[in-house]
């Protein structure tokens, strides 16, 4: 997993913002997906999976608040990183208690958002890895301690909440 | 529940921008307002001075009358007292104690120099014998001895009385004389007859008697008959005093003012008890009623004074007054210059953030697209760029710091701050202009904004600015009302001859309670920092300078319609006419 290409999703109505964002980005070996609405980047999160989001703030048809928490409803595990080009403190605190990874202002420099796109994904590592574990230690205690039809039982769910 | 007021209805205190009154308006002021003062002052001034003048007049003049009645009444007593000592005198001279009838010649000299010693008005003395035949004469016209005098008119007026005065004549000596004459009933022999001493008096002595108790500068003192003839001294060449034939005695003493010769007299007139004689007193008005020019122009002097006084005291103090309205005026206008222009900034500072975003996305794209050319000219990406992606991307820079300036000089254009300068407007326009300003805040927040412009629609009187900042404002609200989603409507419409603007959101709406406080200032329903409150409250002020008004109608959860009233000017007859011809044609 440590050698795939990070998947990006990049979510902001600024056409020729996106477009260069995603190539600068694709050159650090990340894999990006850029969306210029909210709703087109619901349907693509449906398609894929993806470990880090970058989100606008001000867009039509959503503002970037209710994507993230849309975002992290379906995906628990996604690290999402607001990229805004006016924040304001209330929105700032919105968008960290709806989970939000960094609240960044626009322009942001290059190293400042590769080092918080690279402590996004470290934590969504981090945090998938704690799930594992987590998991694992459930195997081992439902090998152990039940019988084998209700092991079996409690597998098919672990399964499903894992997906 | 739908709720509507007029901010009229409310009567919200207004903070009304103000326009410098030109330099000709606190000339005005100071020249009207001293004139009004000048008035306020002078005319009970004016009028009490006139009362007391006309009072202190009418008091004045009865006196003069009753002082010349009093002497007229006191000259008649003398004049009368004259005469009856003149009678009393002859009286005693006809006593049989003093005189025997029939006299003898030389009996009476002695009698005229003891009558003439009571009164040298005596002239001369003489008795009659019962036929009327002048027996007997003392004095200087001695040829009179001998006259029949039966058929005079004295002489037989004494049939019925005891004494009689006559008025003055010539007579048998042709100098002018008036008589006393008292008869003697004399008893001889068993019959009586009746003997009569007369004696004629100067009337010039009579005069001097009269007029002699000095009475009045100016005054002439003279004694006159029915006939108006005087018995005194001469009336020739002074055809002032001639009195005309006087009407029937009167009890009283009359007094009257005449105008005789162009000039004014005072006249008062006394019967005398002696005889049908009058006296008269009369005297020049201007004599008169000197004491009262002299208090009248006393009085004037004094008013002139008091005139000259309060005339500079009011432009004293008119001056002063005025001077510190200005001021006043001055300092309110500028406080309220500064309010109009914090609201302003208040306002844009609401739309700040709007524009924050708006300059930070061009910003990011120039900083995306350097920072992308830095990492294709880094040779660890080993990526290349050929002269069109360059040229292409340097095309994007330039055109992200143009869309930075645009964002930049609208929102300066916005918040110029200076004086309302009053043009014919195109409501269209200021409408355009504010949504531009803001556009991209109501597009991310996804407001669709529906615009319903009349065609046409006539230009008005008012100043832009100001209007955009009412509209800003409005549309500012509607905006934070809605939050999200939802619809501004801009409406214009012409009707009951004015250009209405109706501002209709889908926000929350407000409850009555709300809404009939709206127009108050420094009242806000947003949150701390947020709003001054002072918005809609200078709204009110703008509209209600430009003569036009503000409705809002409002639905809790429903949303809110603001509607602006700017009045057209009435058209004159003659443009009515042509517009109707215009429309006929049409």
């Amino acid at each position: 997993m440590s050698h795939e290409k990070i998947r990006l999703l990049i979510v902001d109505d600024e056409v020729r913002f996106i477009e260069t964002l995603s190539r600068r980005l694709g050159l650090r070996d990340f894999d990006v997906t850029a969306v210029t609405s909210p709703k087109e980047a619901l349907r693509t999160a449906e398609r894929q999976e993806f470990d880090l989001a970058i989100v606008d703030l001000k867009m039509p048809e959503m503002s970037g608040e209710r994507l993230l928490e849309i975002l992290k409803q379906r995906a628990p595990l996604i690290e999402v990183v607001m990229l805004t080009g006016h924040g304001s403190i209330d929105s700032a605190v919105t968008c960290t208690k709806l989970g939000a990874f960094c609240y960044l202002q626009k322009p942001c420099e290059t190293d400042e958002l590769m080092r918080v796109l690279r402590e996004a994904y470290q934590k969504r590592v981090e945090t998938r890895v704690r799930a594992d574990v987590e998991r694992m230690g459930e195997l081992a205690r439902i090998a152990t301690e039940q019988s084998p039809l209700a092991a079996l039982r409690r597998l098919r769910e672990l399964e499903k909440q894992g997906s | 529940m739908e709720n509507r007021i007029d901010a009229d209805q409310v009567a919200p205190p207004i903070v009304r921008p103000m326009a410098a009154h030109d330099p000709g308006y606190y000339d005005q002021l100071r020249r009207r307002m001293r004139w009004r003062l000048l008035f306020a002052y002078c005319a009970p001034l004016a009028i009490l001075a006139l009362f007391f003048h006309v009072q202190y007049s009418v008091t004045l003049r009865e006196r003069i009358y009753s002082h010349l009645r009093s002497l007229a009444e006191n000259q008649r007593n003398t004049a009368d007292l004259f005469v009856q000592e003149r009678v009393a005198n002859l009286r005693n001279a006809f006593h049989p104690d003093s005189l025997s009838i029939p006299p003898r010649n030389g009996h009476l000299d002695p009698l005229l120099a003891e009558l003439r010693r009571a009164s040298p008005a005596f002239v001369d003395v003489g008795v009659f014998d019962p036929d009327g035949n002048l027996l007997a004469y003392a004095g200087p016209y001695s040829y009179l001895r001998g006259r029949d005098y039966s058929g005079e008119m004295w002489y037989r007026q004494l049939v019925e009385r005891d004494y009689v005065v006559s008025d003055v004549y010539l007579g048998f000596r042709s100098k002018p004389h008036f008589i006393v004459a008292v008869r003697r009933t004399v008893s001889r022999g068993g019959s009586d007859s009746t003997w009569v001493m007369r004696a004629s008096v100067d009337p010039d002595k009579f005069g001097e008697f009269v007029g002699s108790s000095a009475i009045l500068d100016g005054a002439n003192a003279y004694i006159v008959n029915t006939q108006g003839q005087s018995q005194t001294a001469s009336l020739e060449g002074h055809p002032e005093l001639e009195v005309g034939p006087l009407p029937w005695r009167t009890a009283s003493t009359s007094v009257a003012e005449l105008e005789i010769g162009g000039q004014r007299y005072l006249r008062a007139i006394a019967w005398l008890t002696v005889n049908d004689w009058a006296l008269v007193v009369q005297v020049p008005a201007s004599q008169a009623y000197a004491p009262m020019r002299r208090a009248r122009a006393a009085l004037l002097g004094m008013m002139a004074l008091t005139l000259a006084f309060i005339v500079g005291v009011v432009q004293r103090s008119t001056r002063k007054l005025v001077a510190r309205l200005e001021a006043a005026h001055e300092t309110q206008r500028s406080l309220t210059l500064h309010l109009f222009n914090a609201a302003k900034l208040a306002s844009v500072g609401e739309i700040a953030a709007g524009v924050a975003h708006e300059i930070n996305n061009p910003l990011a794209i120039v900083y995306e697209e350097a920072a992308l050319m830095t990492d294709l000219l880094d040779p660890s990406f080993g990526q290349a760029m050929d002269t069109a992606e360059l040229r292409e991307r340097l095309g994007a820079i330039k055109e992200a710091a143009l869309r930075g300036r645009d964002i930049t000089r609208k929102l300066l254009a916005f918040s110029r701050q200076d004086e309302p300068q009053l043009a014919p407007v195109q409501l269209e326009r200021i409408v355009e202009r504010v949504l531009e300003v803001k556009d991209v805040d109501l597009r991310t927040s996804n407001v669709e904004v529906h615009k319903e412009l009349a065609p046409q629609l006539p230009e008005f009187v008012a100043s832009a600015n100001q209007l955009e900042q009412v509209l800003l404002n409005l549309v500012n609200n509607a905006r934070d009302a809605i939050g999200r989603n939802g619809r501004i409507t801009l409406r214009t419409r012409v009707e009951n001859g004015c250009v209405q603007l109706d501002i209709e959101d889908t926000g929350r709406g407000m409850t009555p309670e709300v809404l009939s406080k709206v127009f108050f200032p420094f009242f806000t329903t947003k949150g701390v920092g947020k709003g001054t409150g002072l918005g809609l409250s200078i709204s009110y002020g703008i509209i209600k300078s430009m003569g036009g008004r503000i409705e809002v109608q409002s639905r809790a959860g429903h949303g809110t319609t603001f509607t602006l009233f700017f009045p057209l000017p009435r058209p004159t007859p003659a443009e009515a006419a042509r517009e109707e011809a215009h429309s006929d044609v049409a």
